[in-house]
């Protein structure tokens, strides 16, 4: 009997790919800041896909992420060897890890990138006196026996093997096989005491101890699994503690908030007050490292219960949160503070450990205000004891990963979007029986539609939680920008502070994935346009570094995006020019236009002032994509801009599947809708009667004459000739406003976007498709797109 | 291997079981595609959301001619909503020994078997979905 690998492949390649964008974005911060904990992590990441390669018996990806793990040891031990050359090579080499990890998920042999591990190699022997050691790599069937036979009771056995690493900080001889990733954890503890014991930041992801916790059929990679969750929230607790020692702005380095800086919907959570609240493995960290705490405090269980008819649970945990974080250390939270602010909280109970010299009453007054929780109890708990410094998270630290890890699982994003059809189809489904009632007889019909409320209710119900669980917050893609500015600004030879600020507010996962690109460009217009070369900075009064600012925040039913620079800004005159001389704009229009509007002339295909374009920006995703994805999505892009300070892209964005009002005509037989955004109004004339230029109609509107396009032949859709009046559209285009002739105006409706799937999607001059209340499906046009394909 | 059996015209053709959700009865009219490929008859609403329907006739370049819309078989391809125009559905059988087909090999096309003494032409599920991608990417 073989070990079914398979069933691991898939965790394996979310983990890895995980731990090497951790890496990625540890390296970036170490570049700038220096700080230990990064280098800590990174350790940690580097070790932890090696185990996890090996025990899955992918050799290249296990030597890659080994020689890795040689060059962050010996930088840990010596910081001054950090230059940036090793940091081009480390990036490179995670780059090359994920390009590795990519092709195991596409079922083929990862590439065994010989250039790369000589590279690596030769700066092992260089940095350390000696060759790189041979990286033992688990034989897949080898993991049978160590797998705790067939369906592995939760042996805590293998998992032990080679423990916390004899040598794991050395060439991690430790990580043999299997074992490799019980070595992980171990690696982790064995890191809290290299670096110097005192503030142990990497303490809560250390968790040998969860080893025996995990049961199921592979202990190693299960281990790999909870070593994970427990890495994960280990840099959460690293960036907290490097904040104090290097305050956002001081340094101004990257500053990625992992703490919850929330935006001002929550009532009374406003940052001014008190301390930034620390989220959970801060606080953790806090109070393990605290070599003695206030002899005062004393630690007390508070148990708390939400209303169930609280309709803003999340708020309430989040004040409840607030106010026992402002009296003391929180040791326990439960659920976790993430969970809680989502408002995912089991039956309304919450937990909390916390140490305080405020007492009982203290706990209850600052309670007693919060509207819609109820005090169950407040009672003293045994304090931890006190142990080794090093070894003080562990019993936390040991509970906290499987209690996560029970708490939350991963779920494939196709999964998560079939929820959201089935429970649409549900919705229509319910909708039709109560239809199918109205004609039952009298007698039968109280039963039956009884039963459709009640089941009516019941799936809006399941369609708000199927919203919430899509909910992902932006930095999901935001966490990328560090390493693409890095990587931008290096080409470019550019110094630039990327500051990242509420990116823990979400948005559905739908909306977010078309942002990626967008983002990414619009980071790269900043970095690549907006910002002048050091020595016109220091010409202009400006610091040598160059900062770029992405602000997200939530306002009411949006989220705001706001990319800004503090570059060059734009010229209206120069775009101007541009469109004028590309024959998108007659030089009138281009008198009339204002600044703002003039500055939107940027996102027309073919016009850009940059001077010349590079590699960098300029080519793939133009500011013209950017656009339609933001108004696909239902969203806006206003750009703002002053020459000398900089320039804003503002995104405003829906917060779910965009609702998008429409204006619907008809052409022949069919029904389009056309985004009333962009629908200037409607007139009607006589086609035959206008007057032509080369074969275009031209429609008088206000003291200007527009081009006439006839929507039929736009969409290819038969339709029969026309006499007499007709009506005619004027919608903005992207050069200039457009007439289009259609046969009828059937009036406006709002309704609900859906993106369009394979393949129609290939087609151009469609932003999305719905379904009008009589079912008949309707194409909402994308009107410029139509006009240039 | 079980197939869904269906007509186009008086040919005879199979899909895997496996690879069809449902077959429906088309709706009195598609919605017309702005801008599509010949073979897409359209789109129609399908409890909520929106399936493209293709004419399985001009998928595999069949000399023209109407196709009485009897049914749409619908292809469970992942997340792609598909369907296949077609005559009638005549059942599901099972479907053994798969030989060449001839003609032009198209990716769309396993091959043809047996069934109660005369042929079905057996589809590639995946090819079916290859052609239509194909479709819209080489139109333009």
């Amino acid at each position: 009997m073989t070990m079914d690998m398979s069933r691991y492949l898939g965790l394996f390649i979310s983990e890895a790919t995980d731990h090497l964008e951790a890496l990625g974005r540890d390296l970036v911060e170490l570049e700038r800041e220096g700080s230990s904990s990064a280098v800590d992590s990174m350790f940690r990441h580097a070790h932890s896909v090696k185990g996890m390669a090996s025990s899955m018996g992918f050799e290249p990806i296990a030597i890659v992420a080994h020689r890795v793990e040689d060059l962050v040891d010996a930088v840990r031990q010596d910081r001054g060897r950090l230059d940036r050359d090793l940091v081009d090579l480390l990036l490179t080499a995670a780059d090359t890890m994920l390009a590795q990890v990519r092709a195991v998920a596409e079922g083929k042999q990862p590439d065994d990138s010989a250039a790369l591990l000589t590279q690596l190699g030769q700066r092992v022997t260089t940095m350390t006196g000696h060759a790189p050691a041979a990286t033992r790599v688990a034989k897949v069937t080898a993991l049978k026996p160590e797998g705790g036979g067939s369906d592995g009771t939760g042996s805590d056995g293998p998992g032990g093997g080679s423990g916390p690493g004899s040598d794991g900080s050395g060439t991690g001889g430790g990580a043999g096989g299997g074992s490799g990733t019980a070595g992980g954890a171990g690696g982790g503890s064995g890191t809290a005491g290299g670096a110097g014991g005192g503030s142990g930041p990497t303490g809560v992801g250390a968790s040998p101890g969860s080893a025996g916790t995990s049961g199921p059929a592979s202990p190693n990679l299960m281990n790999g699994g909870s070593g994970t969750s427990a890495t994960s929230s280990a840099p959460n607790g690293a960036h907290g503690t490097s904040a104090p020692v290097s305050p956002d702005g001081a340094t101004g380095g990257v500053v990625v908030p992992l703490s919850a800086r929330r935006a001002s919907d929550g009532p009374g959570a406003d940052a001014g007050t008190a301390a930034p609240t620390p989220d959970l493995a801060n606080s953790l960290k806090a109070a393990a490292s605290a070599p003695l705490p206030d002899t005062l405090a004393q630690r007390w269980a508070v148990r708390l219960r939400i209303a169930p008819t609280c309709q803003v649970p999340g708020v309430r945990a989040f004040l409840v949160h607030k106010r026992l974080t402002n009296l003391g250390t929180l040791v326990d939270l439960r659920p976790a503070l993430e969970e809680l602010k989502a408002g995912r909280i089991p039956d309304g109970n919450i937990q909390v450990e916390l140490e305080t010299p405020a007492g009982e009453a203290g706990i209850h007054a600052a309670l007693k205000n919060v509207a819609e929780v109820e005090v169950i109890s407040v009672k003293p708990a045994v304090a931890a004891p006190v142990v080794q410094p090093t070894l003080v998270p562990v019993p936390d630290g040991a509970r906290a990963p499987s209690d996560t890890a029970s708490r939350t699982v991963r779920v494939r994003t196709e999964l998560l979007d079939y929820f959201l059809d089935t429970v649409g189809e549900l919705m229509l489904a319910t909708a039709r029986l109560r239809e199918v009632g109205k004609v039952l007889p009298e007698n039968t019909r109280p039963a039956l539609e009884e039963g459709v409320y009640r089941l009516h209710t019941l799936v809006k119900d399941l369609h708000d939680k199927v919203m919430t669980a899509r909910m992902t917050p932006l930095s999901l893609i935001t966490d990328r920008l560090p390493r693409a500015a890095r990587d931008i600004a290096r080409r470019k030879e550019r110094e630039v502070d990327l500051v990242i600020t509420g990116a823990e507010i979400e948005l559905d996962r739908a909306i977010l994935e078309e942002l990626s690109d967008p983002l990414l460009h619009l980071l790269r217009n900043c970095i690549d346009h907006g910002l002048e070369a050091p020595e016109d900075r220091a010409a202009a009064k400006k610091g040598p570094r160059g900062r770029v600012l992405v602000a997200v925040k939530r306002a009411r039913d949006r989220v705001i995006i706001e990319l800004e620079d503090d570059g060059r800004g734009m010229d209206p005159a120069k775009l101007k020019n541009a469109a004028v001389s590309r024959g998108l704009l007659s030089a009138e229009a281009a008198a009339r236009l204002t600044d703002r509007e003039a500055f939107m002339l940027s996102c027309l295909p073919g016009v850009s002032t940059a001077k010349d374009i590079t590699d960098i920006s300029g080519r793939g995703v133009g500011m013209d994509a950017v656009k339609r994805v933001v108004e696909n999505v239902g969203g806006t892009l206003e750009i703002d801009s002053e020459r000398g300070r900089g320039t804003r892209f503002t995104l405003r964005l829906p917060l779910t599947v965009a609702v998008v009002h429409l204006l619907l005509v008809e052409v022949g037989e069919e029904v389009f809708g056309l985004p009333i955004a962009k629908v200037v109004g409607a007139t009607e004339a006589d086609g035959e009667s206008l007057s032509r230029s080369r074969e275009t109609a031209l429609l008088p509107h206000g003291n200007s004459l527009l081009p006439v396009h006839s929507l039929d032949a736009l969409v290819g859709v038969p339709a029969p000739r026309r006499q007499g009046a007709r009506p005619f559209v004027v919608m903005d285009g992207d050069s200039g406003r457009v007439a289009l002739a259609v046969d009828r105006l059937l009036g406006q409706e709002e309704v609900v976007l859906k993106p369009l799937s394979r393949p129609l999607d290939l087609l151009p001059g469609l932003s999305g498709v719905t379904i009008l209340g009589s079912g008949r499906p309707v194409f909402i046009l994308d009107v410029p797109r139509l006009l240039s394909a | 291997m079980r197939h869904v059996i269906f007509r186009v015209e008086k040919e005879r053709y199979g899909l895997p079981l496996s690879a069809v959700r449902e077959v429906v009865v088309p709706p009195e009219r598609f919605t017309r595609v702005p801008r599509a490929p010949l073979a897409i008859t359209g789109v129609m609403n399908l409890r909520g959301r929106v399936v493209t329907v293709v004419e399985l006739r001009q998928l595999l370049s069949l000399p023209e001619g109407p196709t009485p819309p009897g049914r749409v078989v619908l292809l469970d391809r992942g997340r792609r909503d598909l369907g296949l125009l077609v005559t009638d559905v005549d059942g599901i059988e099972a479907v053994e020994r798969v030989s060449t087909a001839p003609g032009k090999m198209t990716p769309a096309i396993r091959g043809v078997a047996r069934l109660g003494g005369l042929g079905v032409t057996v589809l590639d599920p995946e090819g079916l979905d290859a052609a239509v991608v194909a479709l819209f990417t080489h139109s333009k």
